[in-house]
């Protein structure tokens, strides 16, 4: 799996929100790439710059506010940002699907879902009106919603939370996409339909063979799907690897940290360690390491020095690479 | 859905699903207010088709005997049941024959209003920068100097044609819907179901088409039916002034402006024609406010819903 070529390539994305004041730096140097075929999640808190990585790569940013002051996003060998809006056009829902948080927002009010899966095969100039109807209703179908044929006329008020998410993964891959962005895809629903929407989202990445970037701040919901993992702080990806020896061995106090909170299932008896002190703000950020001011293990150096990108070998054999001074102390457990 | 364990739910989805979808005249009878309000605006379409042809005649026709008849009785014969002006002319055949120019005119100036001042607000909604300025400058122009003036100087320039008439309505009437267009796209361009179509390749023409202007059109429309009687208004100002429809051609607004001189002794001269003009806007307001119901897929149901369930 790992032999597989790259399709997606982010290089030190930096992201500003300008307001008359102050400039907000909401992504700060992200750097990781998905493989084709893979699961990549990328994995943070809110307001870590998540959100606003997945709407640079899909050119959903409003400039203003928003700018992209430097790095560079690549599409299967080709550069996003600098492309004709045309050319993009053509990548976005064909290659590209994304789906959103908030389902019901993301939906028309106004239109029939049967039209909304429809809009990718139009917005394409795909497909005959009977055709594309055909086509909604079989996606629907794929989807998971039962009596297809007749929901397909129905409206978005008219679906419960999770069927709306279906109906979002459907309309996202429609075109058979070869990436699928999904934003938070379960944030919104209630545990029992996350599970079926992450089976949903499963099978279909198998059945299409698509490569996905998972967005989410749900320890559980990474550990469980994703391939590979990008752990992110204040705007960085603080480090990235194989999933499981992320979570298994972090090599960041920030991730180690992040696994302390969450409560592990197996023992009752242990306490929680919540991450003390809150998310830097992103118009002052600290010099050095932005994670020192709430770090345990943090010294001297770390107010001073930004830690550089380290590769660290993994007991598999496979790399992961971190971004703090002391990793492999923190992966081998001495510290903390 | 035979099988005897079907779930209460599915025999609800099934009770939706009969319900779904009744044909359109169905629920027009199931709205009483707005059946009575089509049968008017039908009424008043087959005037304007037709009561030049059938009534031009009798409304043109004078009978100094018969001056200022008071409306309601038949002795004067049917075309009387109205009453007649202060030439005798027949108030009914007048006022049929008065729905075309009138509906002409305020339906043409709206329309326009609607469709150039629409588009406008998109575009300075949705694109935005030096566009908006642009289109929202001009429509600070319009706005701030008085209609009636603009209307007086531009048809006093250019000649009191009814082109002219309705091109000058049209662009008085343009700062309202310039600007609630423009309110409308700048609120929903930002919803996510607009990103959601970028993230489909969805390009600004697209978008603006398909996803907006289906959201933004109810509330133009609920715009433009209260303007009707606006506009109906307007006309008849500017025809009183002498510079709008010029007699012998006639219109309800030219007909209230009319009667204005004789309101102490005929008060049906200017009523009569005041009151198709009412009938009229509101007849097209109760309609589109059903209309406005039938289109919101959220709120078709109150008028598909059994009475006893609103």
């Amino acid at each position: 799996m790992s032999e597989a070529a790259t399709l997606l390539e982010v290089r030190d994305l930096r992201v500003e929100f300008r307001s008359g004041l102050e400039t907000v730096h909401a992504v700060n140097g992200a750097t990781f790439d998905v493989r084709a075929g893979e699961t990549a999640a990328i994995l943070g808190e809110s307001g870590c710059g998540k959100s606003v990585t997945a709407a640079a790569i899909m050119r959903l940013l409003p400039q203003p506010p928003a700018r992209i002051t430097a790095g560079e996003i690549r599409f299967d060998g080709e550069s996003v940002l600098t492309m004709s809006r045309p050319r993009w056009r053509q990548i976005a829902g064909r290659r590209i699907g994304m789906v959103f948080q908030d389902a019901l927002s993301s939906l028309n009010p106004v239109f029939s879902v049967g039209w909304q899966i429809a809009e990718a095969f139009r917005v394409h100039g795909e497909a005959s009106r009977a055709e594309r109807r055909r086509r909604a209703i079989e996606l629907l179908d794929r989807v998971g919603i039962s009596g297809a044929a007749t929901r397909v006329d129905h409206f978005p008020h008219q679906f419960s939370g999770g069927m709306r998410q279906r109906v979002m993964i459907a309309m996202a891959v429609a075109l058979g996409p070869s990436l699928l962005i999904a934003d938070e895809p379960t944030t919104a629903l209630d545990v029992t339909i996350q599970a079926q929407i992450m089976d949903l989202l499963a099978s279909l990445r198998a059945e299409y063979g698509m490569a996905m970037v998972l967005i989410s701040h749900d320890l559980g919901v990474v550990s469980e799907v994703a391939d590979r993992v990008a752990v992110m702080y204040a705007g960085r990806v603080v480090e990235s690897g194989p999933t499981r020896e992320v979570l298994r061995r972090p090599s960041h106090p920030y991730t180690l940290a992040l696994l302390r909170s969450v409560p592990g299932g197996k023992s009752k008896a242990q306490k929680l360690h919540p991450i003390v002190g809150s998310p830097p703000d992103l118009a002052r950020m600290p010099v050095g390491c932005a994670f020192h001011p709430r770090c345990e293990m943090a010294r001297e150096i770390c107010t001073r020095v930004a830690p550089p990108c380290t590769v660290v070998e993994g007991a598999s054999g496979a790399t992961r690479t971190v971004e703090c001074h002391f990793a492999a102390e923190v992966a081998s457990g001495r510290v903390a | 859905m035979s099988d005897p364990a079907a779930t209460p739910v599915a025999a609800a989805a099934e009770a939706v699903q009969v319900r779904r979808r009744l044909p359109l005249w169905r629920l027009l009878v199931r709205d009483r207010f707005a059946l009575v309000a089509a049968f008017w605006l039908a009424l008043l379409v087959v005037c304007m088709a037709f009561g030049p042809e059938l009534l031009g005649k009798a409304a043109t026709a004078l009978d100094l005997r018969a001056r200022n008849t008071p409306p309601g009785s038949l002795e004067k014969g049917w075309l009387a049941v109205l009453g007649t002006d202060a030439l005798g002319r027949s108030m009914l055949a007048r006022l049929v024959v008065a729905t075309r120019n009138t509906m002409a005119v305020a339906l043409t100036a709206i329309t326009l209003a609607l469709l150039v001042g629409g588009l406008l607000g998109m575009i300075a909604g949705y694109v935005g920068g030096w566009s908006s300025h642009l289109i929202m400058r001009g429509a600070d122009v319009l706005q701030s100097f008085p209609s009636l003036l603009l209307a007086v100087v531009v048809l006093y320039v250019l000649e009191p044609r009814v082109s002219n008439l309705v091109v000058v309505l049209a662009v008085t009437r343009l700062p309202v819907y310039v600007r609630v267009a423009r309110a409308e796209v700048l609120e929903i361009r930002e919803r996510l179901f607009v990103q959601a179509a970028r993230a489909l390749g969805g390009g600004r023409r697209h978008i603006l088409r398909r996803h907006i202007a289906p959201v933004v059109a109810p509330t133009l429309l609920t715009i433009l039916t209260v303007d009707f009687a606006v506009v109906m208004l307007a006309e008849s100002s500017l025809s009183f002034l002498g510079i709008g429809i010029q007699p012998p051609e006639i219109t309800w607004g030219l007909m209230v402006a009319q009667g204005r001189n004789h309101l102490a002794v005929a008060w049906w001269l200017s009523f009569l024609p005041g009151l198709a003009i009412m009938l009229a806007a509101m007849s097209a307001n109760v309609l589109s406010s059903w209309l406005r119901t039938v289109g919101d897929p959220s709120q078709r149901w109150r008028l598909e819903a059994p009475r006893g369930e609103r």
